[in-house]
C-alpha cells in the first residue's frame, strides 16, 4: 500500500513538469528515414497520430487528417501518421495509405518503440507539437467531429508560429 | 523495490544537479467491482484496484531511464480469507543511450530481425503474450547506407523455477548500396529448456532483398531454421538429440499509386515456429493456418478511392498447412505417424463513404474459415462471416450521434471419435451474435456509448453453475477532464473479445459489474 501511495505521489509531482515530445527516427512507407528533430526545424506544427490497420476508429480519422493537411500544409503543418502494425501486417500499410490517397508521411513503428516512448494507452491517440518540441495538445480516441477540435488547436499553434516568425 | 528507489533517486539527483531532465509517462488507474460466478455463491462480487504506470526520464539529450510499473492492491479472497495476490511492481526497466549514429538499450526491450522470420521478441498486451528480452540491444548506423544491430538477452518464462530462462542472441546487417535497393542478412539463436536441465537450440539465418522502382515495391526474404531438439525415448528412457532443417520464404509485391494500393504476399514456412519467431501470416484477420510450423499460402488485397470521399477495399487469402501426429501404441506395435492437413480461406471487403460533409457511412464484410484435422478422420471447422454497417452523423459542431451494428454468423463443425458410441460423430452448430451499438459525443469531451449483444448460441447448462448468458448490455461514459486526464465509468455485462466503442479499440475480457478508469498522461 505504501509503495502504491509513493508512486502516485511521484506521478502527481512529475505530472506538473513540461511535456517535451520524445525525439525519434523512423522509416516511412517509401523507405525514407524521417527524424522528428528535422521536421520540427522546418515546420510550425506537427500532428503525430498513432494508428493501426485493425483499428476502425483510426482508419476513420486518417481521411479527415488528409483534409486538414491539404488546408494547412502550406502554413507550416506536418502530419506524421505512425503505424504501429507489427511485421505480421506492416506489408499492408503502404498499399492501404496510397489506396485511400494519403499524401502526408506514414511512418512504420513495427517494434512499437516510439509508441511506448509516447506512452499511448488508447488507440488512436494524436499529439500536436509546436516548433519548440512541446506537446501542446493530446487527443485520445476518435469519433467523427473530433477533427474540428484538433483543427482549432492547429490554427492556434500555427498563429503562434506565424507570430514568432515575424 | 530497489530499482524503483534508484529511479526515484536518479530523478531527484538530476533535478538537484540542475541537469536538463524531462519526465514523461502515463498512468492508468482502474477500480472494478465485478460479479464472480462461484458455484457456491453465484451472486458474490469482488473489488480490485490495478494501477499501471509507464515513465521515462530523459537526462540531457541522449540518456533515457525508464520503467513500467504495475501495482495491484492485495485482494483478500471472500472465501478463504487469504491474500489472493500480493502487491507487484516494476515489471520492466530500461536504460537507453541514443544519438544520431548509435542506439543502445540495456534492460527490457523488443526486437525484430527481418520480417520476424529470423527473430521476433515482442509483447502483445491484448493477447497477454510476453516474449520480450532482458539484456542488451545495440544498433549502429555509421553512415546512412549501413544499419547494424546486435542483441543478447534472456526471457524468464512464466514457469520459472521449473525451467531456466531462455537465452536469445541475434545480429542483423542492412546495406543500401543505391537509394532504391537494400540487402540484408540476419542470424538469430534461441536456446530454450525443454526438459529440466536439457535444452533445444534453434539457429535461424537468412537474407533479404528490398527494392522500390517507380510505384512498385518488392521484398523477398529466405531463411534456414536449424533445430536441435532434445527428447526422451519412451522405451529406453534415454535422451535423444535430433537435428532438423526447415525453411522460410516470404515475398511481397506492392503497387502504391495515389488512389490505388495493391498488395500481394506469398509465404512458405517449415519449422519457422520457434518461440522467438513470428513470420507474417498473410491473412486479413492475422490468423495463421499453422503458426509457421509447416504452411504455405498467399494473399492479395486492393484498396481504391474511385471518387473523392469514397474508399473501397477487398482481398482474398488462402493458406494450407500440415502437422505431424505420432501415435505410440503398446509394444510391440510400432509408432504410427499421421500427416494432418489444415487450411484457411479468408475473403473480405469494405467501403467508407464521406461524401456528405457531416455523414460517414461504413460497411464491412469478413469471411474467415479455418479447417483443421485434429486426428485421422477427425476435424474441426470454426468459420465466421461478419457483415457490419455503421453510420456517424455530426448533428452540429458539438453533437455527434453514432449507430452501428454487426451480425456475426458462426459455423462450428466438429467430427470426432465418440468412445461411448464407438464411432465417428459429427456436430454441426450454426449460430449468430448481433451487436448493435449507439453512441453520442459532446464537444469531443463527453462520450456515451451503449453496446448490446445477443446470441442464439445456447450452451449446455453445467450442474451447479448459472446458465451461460445469451444477452449482454454495457453502458459507458467517458469524460475528458483535460488533454492529459480522462475518466471512464462503465456498467453492465460484456461478452469480451475485441471491442471498438466510443472511438477506441481494445481487447476486453468478459465482464459483469462496474468499473471506473482514470487515464492520465504527462
Amino acid at each position: 500500500m505504501r509503495i502504491f501511495i509513493v508512486l502516485i505521489v511521484v506521478f502527481a509531482v512529475v505530472a506538473a513538469l513540461a511535456d517535451k515530445a520524445p525525439i525519434f527516427s523512423l522509416q516511412d512507407t517509401q523507405g525514407n528515414k524521417v527524424k522528428l528533430g528535422d521536421v520540427l526545424a522546418k515546420k510550425g506544427c506537427v500532428l503525430i497520430d498513432f494508428w493501426e490497420l485493425s483499428c476502425f476508429s483510426c482508419k476513420q480519422a486518417l481521411p479527415k487528417y488528409q483534409q486538414i493537411y491539404n488546408k494547412y500544409k502550406d502554413q507550416g503543418l506536418e502530419i506524421l501518421a505512425i503505424s504501429v502494425d507489427s511485421v505480421r501486417t506492416v506489408s499492408n500499410v503502404a498499399p492501404y495509405v496510397s489506396g485511400i490517397g494519403l499524401t502526408f508521411p506514414v511512418l512504420l513503428d513495427t517494434n512499437n518503440d516510439v509508441f511506448r516512448n509516447y506512452h499511448v494507452e488508447i488507440m488512436p491517440t494524436s499529439f500536436l507539437i509546436d516548433c519548440t518540441g512541446e506537446i501542446r495538445f493530446t487527443h485520445t480516441g476518435y469519433k467523427p467531429g473530433d477533427e474540428k477540435e484538433i483543427e482549432e488547436k492547429i490554427v492556434e499553434i500555427l498563429k503562434d508560429y506565424a507570430g514568432q516568425k515575424k | 523495490m530497489n530499482r524503483t528507489l534508484i529511479l526515484v533517486l536518479v530523478l531527484l539527483a538530476a533535478n538537484a544537479m540542475a541537469l536538463d531532465v524531462d519526465v514523461s509517462g502515463s498512468n492508468v488507474l482502474e477500480t472494478r467491482v465485478e460479479k464472480v460466478d462461484f458455484v457456491s455463491n453465484p451472486d458474490s462480487a469482488e473489488a480490485s484496484v490495478v494501477d499501471h504506470m509507464l515513465f521515462d526520464v530523459l537526462i540531457g539529450n541522449n540518456f533515457t531511464l525508464g520503467s513500467e510499473v504495475d501495482v495491484r492492491l492485495p485482494r483478500r479472497s471472500k472465501f478463504s480469507g487469504l491474500e489472493e495476490y500480493s502487491t507487484s511492481i516494476l515489471d520492466q526497466f530500461h536504460f537507453i543511450y541514443r544519438d544520431d549514429i548509435t542506439n543502445i538499450t540495456a534492460g527490457h526491450y523488443s526486437a525484430t530481425l527481418g520480417k520476424g522470420l529470423t527473430l521476433r521478441a515482442y509483447r502483445d498486451d491484448d493477447l497477454e503474450y510476453d516474449h520480450t528480452l532482458t539484456g542488451a540491444y545495440a544498433r549502429v548506423m555509421p553512415i546512412e547506407q549501413i544499419d547494424f544491430g546486435m542483441l543478447a538477452g534472456q526471457h524468464l518464462r512464466s514457469d520459472e523455477g521449473l525451467f531456466q530462462p531462455d537465452n536469445v542472441q541475434g545480429a542483423e546487417l542492412t546495406v543500401r548500396p543505391v537509394n532504391f535497393i537494400y540487402v540484408g542478412g540476419s542470424i538469430g539463436n534461441e536456446r530454450r529448456f525443454s526438459i529440466t536441465n536439457y535444452h533445444d537450440n534453434i539457429l535461424i539465418s537468412g537474407g533479404y532483398l528490398g527494392a522500390t522502382i517507380w510505384k512498385f515495391s518488392l521484398y523477398g526474404e529466405v531463411t534456414e531454421p536449424d533445430w536441435t531438439v532434445t527428447s526422451i525415448d519412451t522405451t529406453t528412457l534415454a535422451l535423444v538429440k535430433t537435428h532438423e532443417i526447415g525453411h522460410g520464404r516470404y515475398g511481397n509485391l506492392q503497387f502504391n499509386y495515389p488512389g490505388i494500393g495493391v498488395s500481394l504476399q506469398y509465404k512458405d514456412y517449415l519449422k519457422e515456429n520457434g518461440d522467438y519467431t513470428s513470420p507474417p501470416p498473410c491473412t486479413h484477420t492475422g490468423s495463421s493456418v499453422n503458426e509457421g510450423a509447416d504452411e504455405e499460402g498467399y494473399m492479395g488485397e486492393v484498396t481504391v478511392s474511385p471518387l473523392a470521399g469514397l474508399q473501397v477495399y477487398g482481398g482474398y487469402a488462402k493458406g494450407d498447412g500440415q502437422a505431424l501426429y505420432t501415435y505410440t501404441p503398446l509394444p510391440p506395435e510400432p509408432p504410427v505417424t499421421y500427416v494432418l492437413p489444415s487450411d484457411l480461406t479468408e475473403y473480405w471487403g469494405g467501403t467508407q463513404y464521406m461524401g456528405i460533409p457531416d455523414l460517414t457511412l461504413n460497411a464491412d464484410y469478413v469471411h474467415s474459415f479455418p479447417h483443421n484435422t485434429t486426428l485421422p478422420d477427425s476435424w474441426v471447422e470454426e468459420g465466421q462471416d461478419i457483415p457490419s454497417v455503421s453510420a456517424d452523423l455530426i448533428i452540429s459542431k458539438v453533437h455527434t450521434i453514432s449507430l452501428s451494428t454487426a451480425y456475426e454468423m458462426r459455423h462450428d463443425s466438429n467430427q470426432s471419435f465418440n468412445a461411448q458410441k464407438g464411432g465417428l460423430e459429427l456436430t454441426d452448430d450454426k449460430y449468430y451474435y448481433l451487436r448493435p451499438s449507439l453512441g453520442y459525443s459532446y464537444n469531443s469531451r463527453i462520450y456515451v456509448t451503449f453496446d448490446y449483444e445477443r446470441t442464439n448460441h445456447e450452451l449446455a447448462v453445467v450442474a451447479g453453475q448459472p446458465p451461460a448468458k445469451t444477452q449482454w448490455l454495457f453502458g459507458q461514459a467517458r469524460y475528458v477532464i483535460t488533454d492529459q486526464h480522462s475518466i471512464t465509468v462503465g456498467y453492465g455485462t460484456r461478452r469480451g473479445g475485441k471491442v471498438c466503442s466510443g472511438g477506441m479499440c481494445r481487447q476486453e475480457a468478459p465482464f459483469d459489474g462496474l468499473k471506473v478508469n482514470l487515464t492520465s498522461s504527462f
